[in-house]
């Protein structure tokens, strides 16, 4: 439902896929291309858009982080780093940051799907292959020959 | 969301890519050696390697890059990575990337690329991943 606020700011209702709902201004919501192109279409004007792949308690981190980021403008930068780390810091074991990558990409939000995916970059570096088979559960299925032909071909990369 | 999608695996590819177009080559070659699945991922030449191309050597858009990123009018379609890169030796570095396969293995290559150093997390541009 498309509701306007006292200072003519058009609000937006996204409900969850489990039903949860959440009222935020179109500014908002709009940070999400997906959304953006929703509204467009004119999916707002009756009753709320549905988000069947988002949890409520991924979507109200999403919000949080889309309400942030329209409310600040470009000489708060330094700011918005600095909230931009305490916020995936928040979400810090890997299946929670997992979950808002999923929704970033969902819901197509830039910013986001940057942030989270050089958070989760970073937990990468520095670890060994096994560590990191370990880390997201990835089968090893190599024979010890093919092992050795991948590093091979990818030698160069440590010289 | 379920315990059994919290893998890098059940990821989209492109999702994957995007993460991988934030490390060093050396650690993408680590990631090549955890599976089957994952060594021609990331021998992906159009989607990672230029965007770790495009991420070293785009010009960096001053405040405005992460504020088109916020805002509503910036377009959905991410221009394609080898479209920002701009420098010449960018792109060269990009056409060799290309030619060579599975990975750019020539060693004055992997000498010309500057985010080998680890200067690269500092140096991200916010450019299109996907």
């Amino acid at each position: 439902m498309s509701i306007t606020t006292e200072n003519n700011e058009k609000m937006i209702t996204l409900m969850s896929s489990d039903g949860e709902e959440f009222v935020v201004e179109e500014a908002v919501a709009a940070q999400s291309q997906t959304i953006k192109h929703l509204i467009e279409d004119g999916c707002s004007t009756e009753g709320s858009i549905p988000l069947p792949n988002v949890t409520g308690r991924v979507l109200s981190e999403v919000i949080q982080y889309c309400k942030k980021h329209s409310s600040s403008d470009d000489k708060e930068e330094k700011e918005l780093e600095a909230w931009d780390a305490e916020f995936v810091k928040a979400a810090d074991d890997h299946v929670a940051l997992t979950d808002l990558m999923m929704a970033a990409n969902f819901l197509d939000i830039k910013g986001l799907l940057d942030l989270v995916a050089q958070t989760l970059a970073n937990m990468i570096t520095g670890k060994s292959p096994e560590e990191v088979r370990r880390m997201w559960n990835i089968k090893n299925d190599f024979t010890p020959e093919e092992a050795e032909k991948v590093r091979k071909e990818n030698q160069w990369a440590f010289e | 969301m379920a315990e059994e999608v919290s893998s890098f695996s059940n990821f989209p590819e492109d999702v994957q890519l995007c993460i991988l177009s934030f490390l060093s080559p050396a650690e993408i070659a680590n990631i090549a050696l955890t599976s089957k699945r994952f060594a021609p991922l990331c021998r992906n030449d159009s989607k990672l390697w230029h965007s770790l191309c495009a991420r070293q050597w785009a010009p960096r858009p001053k405040s405005t890059s992460r504020a088109t990123t916020r805002s509503p009018t910036t377009s959905s379609t991410a221009p394609s990575p080898a479209g920002t890169i701009s420098s010449a030796s960018g792109a060269a570095a990009a056409r060799a990337a290309k030619g060579t396969s599975p990975l750019p293995r020539s060693s004055s290559l992997s000498g010309a690329l500057p985010f080998v150093s680890g200067s690269r997390v500092s140096a991200v541009p916010y450019v299109h991943c996907r």
